[in-house]
């Protein structure tokens, strides 16, 4: 019996360049000619290895276009690798970008109701759970109002309260709720660590070294969609930052505040 | 940190023994080694029934919010699309029943009821169509599962077609002669599910395809104007010379319409004659879409 809650096997993802909206015809009149134009595959993801075992936090670091949302979709299971395997066990909850899922016609309670759904749980349990979410993302005073009138900010929060009180084992976060302000941010870490603490496996993309050395376990820094490193946190975190900015996490710090005073 | 209060669940989450493994063939359940093999299409047919029925109150409210958002900002909604048919049917009358003078009895009553069925099968397709490319935010960013986006969409227009038939029954008391109800009634359901199955199935196999060849749109348009004139709504199988009407009855939406006619204007039960064709076919068209939905569904998010 293992504890294993992600593995990856070589895993790889690749879009099509040239027709990455193939016309009917076009395709039909390659496919009768023979050739089929996949030589310009695009490869976002290759080659990515890793276990990730029960309440373990990988964040997953990497520029730009180097592959974290890709390698988050696959994980959460919107998209299928197309090579290796990606192996997964239990509920996955996801928070892959803002606002999705919500339709702006309803209200922010018939929102809950429908995402809590999407993520798969039962109206009724969604119901019991309404107070506890809406009190999370401090939106009380226009919870009744439709979504259309939110600010991103309250849309971030709304998206974040509801991914989190699904229940899941296994919760897939890109970089989202940057967009909250700070104070909703820091709840969000703690509301993560306390999921941490209670074994939810959480698979998280930052842009942010210090989020991430303060927060995960491990880290994975992708670039150009392959695997540059993959160790514990802080290391990782660090050498990011030093290739990144050419200073450490430390002196970035240091630096900050000695502008701040 | 400090206890916190904001979880209703307080227990440590225990991960389920069972393992779903993807790879570029499909999805496979099983236990931690995976085989390669994706789960064969019949374990994964009644998976999804399953999951369909667990969260059967997710997918009403998606049918509810295609259906209303169907009326938004419209004060007369629903009025219009009951009058659609009705000013139809008053067209149809004039120029087929007076000006063209087709000898068929209770024409108004004849077209109606062929026409809701058509209709509800062309919305139901034009909707699927659109399903998956319209929920592109939900299909990237979510894991629910996308076949119910296509069954909300026809589901939404069962809705509408309800209403309909509850239209074509209130015409009794204008047209009473042109009805005869008896214990055959029974049998109109069965052929309301086999409309639907065809329509889950074509919109099934529609949605996933157009999320990669935006040009089916107008390739579905056109058949649809096609298949107008290739059902029997403004005529009957029976009018066809009798080398046409093998042909004609390989069409499941013209068995379904002259069933649910036999039904309701003859007191009739449905003839194999023509029930049966029509229910191949049927069968045949929602196995062909739940297999082409199985094997395009592993792509589509790349494409909406």
């Amino acid at each position: 019996m293992t504890n294993v809650a992600i593995r990856a096997s070589d895993v790889g993802k690749h879009f099509y360049r040239v027709h990455e909206k193939p016309m009917l015809l076009r395709e039909a009149a390659m496919l009768f000619s023979g050739r089929r134009r996949r030589v310009d595959d695009l490869w976002a993801v290759r080659h990515v290895t890793f276990d990730l075992h029960e309440g373990e936090t990988l964040g997953v670091l990497g520029p730009n276009g180097s592959g974290k949302s890709t390698l988050l979709t696959v994980v959460a299971g919107t998209a299928y690798p197309n090579e290796g395997t990606i192996s997964t066990r239990g509920r996955i909850s996801t928070l892959l970008s803002l606002g999705a899922g919500f339709h702006p016609d309803m209200t922010g309670e018939e929102n809950i109701i429908t995402s809590a759904g999407l993520l798969g749980i039962p109206v009724e349990e969604a119901r019991r759970r309404m107070t506890s979410i809406v009190e999370f993302a401090e939106l009380e005073s226009v919870i009744d109002t439709q979504i259309r009138h939110y600010s991103s900010g309250m849309m971030a929060r709304l998206g974040f309260a509801i991914a989190i009180h699904v229940s899941p084992n296994i919760l897939v976060i890109d970089e989202v709720f940057a967009v909250g302000d700070i104070a909703f941010q820091t709840k969000c870490l703690d509301a993560l660590r306390e999921l941490k603490s209670r074994g939810i496996t959480i698979l998280f993309a930052s842009q942010a070294p210090l989020m991430v050395a303060e927060f995960c376990s491990r880290a994975l820094w992708l670039e150009g969609g392959t695997t540059k490193m993959l160790a514990n946190a802080t290391e990782v975190a660090e050498a990011y930052q030093v290739a990144m900015t050419g200073r450490t996490i430390g002196e970035e710090v240091a630096e900050a505040l000695s502008h701040a005073v | 940190m400090t206890e916190s209060t904001v979880f209703p669940d307080t227990q440590p989450q225990v991960f389920p023994d069972v393992w779903v493994h993807r790879n570029a063939l499909g999805l496979e359940i099983g236990s931690e080694v995976p085989t390669g093999i994706p789960s064969n299409a019949l374990a994964a047919f009644f998976a999804a029934v399953q999951v369909t029925w667990e969260i059967r109150e997710t997918l009403w409210m998606l049918v509810l919010r295609d259906f209303k958002g169907r009326y938004r900002a419209q004060a007369l909604g629903l009025f219009w699309s009951l009058a659609h048919p009705l000013v139809m049917m008053v067209t149809t009358t004039i120029a087929f029943d007076y000006v063209l003078r087709v000898q068929i009895p209770y024409f108004p009553v004849f077209y109606l009821v062929g026409a809701i069925y058509w209709q509800f099968f062309t919305n139901a397709i034009l909707a699927a169509t659109g399903a998956m490319t319209d929920n592109g935010g939900l299909i990237k960013h979510t894991t629910f599962p996308r076949f119910l986006f296509p069954i909300a969409a026809v589901l939404s227009h069962l809705i509408h077609f309800g209403m309909e038939l509850l239209l074509v029954f209130a015409f009794f008391f204008v047209f009473p002669d042109a009805y005869r109800f008896n214990f055959t009634l029974v049998a109109l359901p069965l052929l309301v599910f086999l409309i639907l199955l065809i329509s889950i199935g074509v919109g099934l196999m529609v949605s996933v395809l157009h999320a990669k060849y935006r040009d089916l749109y107008y390739v579905v348009t056109s058949l649809i104007t096609v298949g107008f004139w290739g059902t029997p709504i403004l005529y009957s199988t029976a009018m066809a010379p009798a080398w046409l009407r093998p042909l004609l009855r390989l069409n499941p939406v013209g068995g379904v319409i002259e069933g649910a006619r036999d039904i309701m204007m003859n007191g009739k039960w449905p003839n194999l004659e023509y029930l049966l064709p029509a229910f191949v076919t049927g069968v045949v068209v929602f196995v062909v879409g739940c297999l082409v939905f199985r094997k395009e569904n592993l792509r589509v998010s790349d494409y909406v």
